[in-house]
């Protein structure tokens, strides 16, 4: 290149016009420019609006996107969408933002030798990541290859797809830390994972540990407000006082982790005075005569030891229920006091279905409704057949069997990393390293691995310890595979994209794991767009892609849930399992007893709870500054303790104060309420980020799982997230 | 080397390149012609692009040492290799490191007020939709690969030496001394870098001495540079 050539370099074609441009419409300076735009602010310029889902919890409401030349302007939610029924919640209008983030990954990432990143080109990764690939199913097996990922439409399809064309059988989602232990449990009941409490029809509903308007999904908090208004008597067990109990009649504290115990108390109540309904549960479980025998002995007064809740409360409350009944229930919860928590959380699960079969309620006006979905039928195009049937059992399935089959354990994927059973490990969406269990265990454990490879938008505590992180795009600026979901009214929905790529060396998760399948050796499994994929997937359910595009959601009310459906049972004995051959064969007793939650809380220390708030959503959105404003405006990041603990130990609203405990020790401000019970620190599940890419979130509040020990619930898989004491006293003190 | 080459140059130690093209952009000749014309720039008492009215010679000029320290001027006499630059490029012109220092004028201005944005900056932020229309206006396209930042210094200091070159002088001058004030900012990041972005820091230098060397100027004439709009 010549010396001019070099000098008269320009990125930008059309240069050579641009005098000739000039002087015909001139030049725009910056001022004039902005006059101009507040002018224009009263006429808007092209408003295009899109039907899509919102990311910022798994939720994934359905709304309308406005974006005025290009920018995203507005969010509406979709009336029609079951989730969202109109409403967005804060997560999901603060987590929009995103899009434009500073923090945003641009590029693929490689660490190198001095363990910093640098990005890289696309087919570099590839090549990379495929050559590791291939040497480890050559020296151990694909079997040493797993995958964790946090469902979304597309990266489920995509993630299963891609570690199954490798030949491994190790898929693993979020669940071990979110509400493993609260599917499975019920499965062994009931032979679903999950019902719906038909909460805004019900005379009574209880909640244990759940709370719709921290985790908040519009339509439930809607309906909790119209039970409310109803006349229904809304009950919250729970050792916090959430923000849902403004709907409540009672919030009763409880110690945490013995639920289980204030469960099978109330099963006692109603066994002994009579109050279930023995035709019911004659007609239609198994196994009910050994339970009632067992839990002869879990009295009121029995129970009042464990959960801290008076006998009389029990016995009242129990009492309510068979009144109630059968247009009553105990919601089926999430992550909340059984989802993962304690050494117990699945036989808590198990006997919360158990209870609901006492009141008789399912599938009846006002109780616990066993709805359906609906899903694509079989797709006949042979591009979309599924990889060969993998032999090899997913790691963990043996040594917790009641784990749910589409979840697995994730953790203990996490501890097959440190022993060396797996080398390479792909995460998609998922920040395991942070929320799912000790970070300093999962640390170690990945720093095992040959291969660690990460999927996300920014970087994340996980994609810290990897070996390449590929960037993908914001969910706005992506299309993803439609969207089936269950309910009173079956639907399907669709995530379109909002706005163009922002990020040019972005890519979404189709194109990344279709491409790194072709560099692995499997592009024959990837044959086709995602666009082809949804619209044979609609095809099968007579909808079109475009079609549902236009409208965001269809509803199909033809195949609505009706109710005083004899309910369905999939269990082996096609009946309520009150005893459970599977939960005996993996060491628990047959029918559901008490099982201590963990060990006894030394002196002086605490039991610590995490939750939900109702502007954050595990750890991805704590990095979006208008969330994280809120959180400091209103001192969210606080733990809290009872005013009985603070006084013992002289501590006053806001002052600083020390958690600690063997694994770690970190300072806050603290909140002072006596909406938390005595001997219980609440910590909220959402802060103390460690990665300083977050500018935002970057060392704002403690970490909770900082202060949990690596453990795995026995039979069940799950990470015991509460399982855990601390110690608190004033700084200085 | 006229004023718009030395802008040009500049733009393409912050864009993307290849190993030919670096080598050639740093080839000594070149290099050093760049320098000593930056030197003009840093002192001359007149508007951008008339290249022809300074008369006093390079030998009566003072040294850069004059206005860089010591450290940045050592290392813009020595540019980096290809490779060295190649991995400044790659852990720090990408986004979502602590390292990050990527050039894009929206990532270190304070939003505008109206748009409810976050303070500390973020993508395609007020500057960089601005820098879209002035494509537009002027019949140029935003390189694909400058989609998400059509406001990176690459561009606006690419956009300044077409305007020069196209005898837009008056207009040119408008937009040095409106864009590139976010610089102070940039500079601070890339100064928490250390060493290895003295090369840089020496250029966002040059970038900022011009522009003070132009704002002192037009403030010392009639020069309007707030005009709305100059045809």
């Amino acid at each position: 290149m010549s010396e001019n050539a070099i000098t008269r370099r320009s990125f930008l074609a059309g240069s050579a016009g641009v005098a000739a441009v000039a002087a015909t419409v001139g030049f725009t300076s910056f001022g004039a420019w902005q006059s101009a735009q507040a002018e224009e602010e009263a006429t808007p310029g092209r408003t295009d609006t899109v039907h899509t889902l919102c990311n910022a919890c798994s939720s994934k409401c359905g709304y309308t996107a406005y974006v005025v030349d290009g920018k995203l302007t507005k969010l509406i939610g979709d009336p029609n969408n079951p989730n969202s029924e109109g409403h967005l919640c804060a997560r999901g209008y603060g987590y929009s933002q995103i899009a434009y983030s500073k923090d945003r990954l641009t590029d693929p990432l490689k660490k190198n030798a001095q363990g910093q990143f640098e990005a890289i080109s696309w087919d570099q990764a590839y090549a990379e990541i495929a050559e590791k690939v291939q040497e480890i199913i050559a020296s151990d097996g694909p079997e040493a290859l797993a995958l964790v990922q946090d469902p979304r439409p597309s990266g489920s399809y995509y993630c299963n797809r891609f570690i199954a064309a490798l030949g491994s059988p190790n898929t693993y989602t979020h669940g071990a830390a979110c509400n493993l232990s609260k599917v499975s449990g019920i499965t062994q009941a009931i032979g679903a994972g999950d019902w719906v409490s038909d909460v805004e029809n019900s005379a009574m509903t209880m909640f244990i540990g759940r709370s719709y308007c921290d985790g908040i999904r519009p339509s439930q908090v809607a309906a909790l407000k119209r039970a409310h208004e109803n006349g229904a008597y809304i009950v919250m067990i729970d050792p916090r006082c959430s923000n849902s109990t403004v709907f409540a009649d009672e919030w009763v504290p409880i110690v945490p982790g013995t639920d289980l115990a204030f469960v099978l108390a109330m099963s006692n109540v109603l066994i002994k005075n009579h109050l279930y309904d023995a035709e019911f549960v004659a007609a239609n479980s198994v196994g009910f005569d050994e339970w009632a025998a067992a839990t002869e002995n879990c009295t009121p007064q029995w129970a009042e030891k464990i959960t801290g809740i008076p006998a009389d409360t029990i016995e009242r409350l129990a009492a309510a229920f068979a009144e109630a009944a059968p247009a009553a229930s105990i919601e089926p919860s999430w992550r909340g006091a059984y989802g993962c928590a304690y050494a117990n959380s699945g036989e808590t699960a198990r006997t919360v279905a158990l209870f609901n079969t006492l009141l008789g309620s399912w599938n009846q006006p006002g109780g616990a409704l066993l709805t359906s979905g609906i899903s694509a039928g079989k797709l006949e195009d042979p591009r979309f057949a599924a990889p060969p049937k993998i032999e090899a059992k997913k790691l963990g399935s043996a040594e917790y069997p009641l784990a749910s089959g589409s979840m697995g354990s994730a953790v203990y994927a996490g501890e097959m990393a440190k022993t060396g059973a797996i080398k390479g490990m792909f995460f998609y969406y998922s920040n395991m390293a942070a929320g799912y269990s000790n970070p300093e265990y999962l640390a170690n454990a990945f720093a095992n691995l040959d291969l660690m490879v990460v999927c996300d938008v920014q970087m994340s505590e996980t994609a810290a310890l990897a070996d390449y992180v590929l960037p993908e795009t914001s969910y706005l600026e992506r299309s993803e595979l439609p969207e089936f979901g269950g309910g009173k009214v079956p639907y399907v929905a669709l995530r379109s994209q909002v706005l163009d790529v922002i990020h040019p060396n972005t890519k979404s998760c189709d194109q990344i794991f279709t491409e790194l399948a072709e560099a692995c050796g499997v592009g024959q499994y990837f044959e086709f767009t995602q666009e082809e994929l949804a619209e044979a997937q609609l095809n099968t359910v007579g909808l079109t892609l475009d079609g549902l595009m236009k409208v965001g959601t269809v509803q199909f009310p033809e195949k609505a849930f009706v109710y005083g459906k004899q309910p369905t049972f999939n269990t082996p004995t096609k009946k309520v399992q009150f005893v459970s051959e599977a939960c005996a064969k993996a060491g628990l007793s047959p029918y559901p007893v008490w099982i201590e939650p963990q060990d006894p809380v030394p002196d002086g220390e605490f039991r610590l709870v995490g939750g939900k708030q109702a502007i954050m959503t595990h750890t991805q959105t704590a990095n979006i500054p208008e969330l994280m404003n809120i959180a400091e405006e209103y001192g969210l990041m606080r733990p809290w303790i009872n005013p009985v603990d603070a006084e013992a130990l002289g501590i006053k609203d806001n002052d600083e104060i020390v958690v600690e405990n063997d694994l770690h020790s970190g300072t806050s401000k603290v909140r002072v309420t006596e909406r938390i019970a005595p001997g219980v620190v609440y910590l909220p599940s959402h802060y103390g980020c460690t990665v300083p890419e977050q500018h935002t979130a970057y060392n704002k509040g403690l970490r909770i799982m900082d202060f949990v020990p690596f453990h795995i619930e026995p039979a069940y898989g799950s990470t015991m997230s509460q399982n855990t004491t601390v110690k608190i006293k004033k700084v200085g003190a | 080397m006229d004023d718009a080459a030395v802008f040009s140059m500049m733009a393409q130690c912050f864009g993307p390149t290849d190993e030919t093209l670096w080598d050639e952009l740093t080839e000594s000749a070149s290099w050093e012609q760049f320098l000593d014309s930056a030197r003009v720039l840093l002192q001359d008492e007149h508007p951008l692009g008339e290249t022809a009215h300074r008369s006093i010679s390079l030998t009566d000029r003072a040294p850069l040492q004059e206005f860089l320290s010591p450290r940045t001027v050592d290392a813009l006499f020595n540019p980096p290799s290809y490779e060295a630059h190649r991995s400044f490029v790659a852990q720090h012109f990408t986004g979502g490191l602590p390292v990050s220092a990527v050039p894009v004028e929206s990532l270190y201005r304070q939003p505008h007020p109206s748009d409810g944005s976050p303070a500390g900056g973020e993508y395609l932020g007020d500057a960089a939709h601005y820098m879209e229309f002035l494509f537009t206006q002027l019949g140029l396209e935003v390189p694909p690969q400058f989609a998400a930042c059509p406001d990176h210094l690459a561009l606006e200091l690419d956009l300044l030496a077409v305007m020069l070159r196209s005898s837009m002088n008056r207009q040119a001058e408008v937009f040095f001394l409106e864009r590139f004030d976010w610089l102070t900012e940039y500079r601070r990041r890339l100064v928490d870098l250390g060493s290895d972005a003295d090369f840089y820091v020496g250029l966002i230098d040059v970038i900022m001495g011009i522009r003070a060397q132009q704002e002192s100027f037009c403030e010392s004439s009639s020069f309007e540079y707030t005009a709305d709009s100059v045809a």
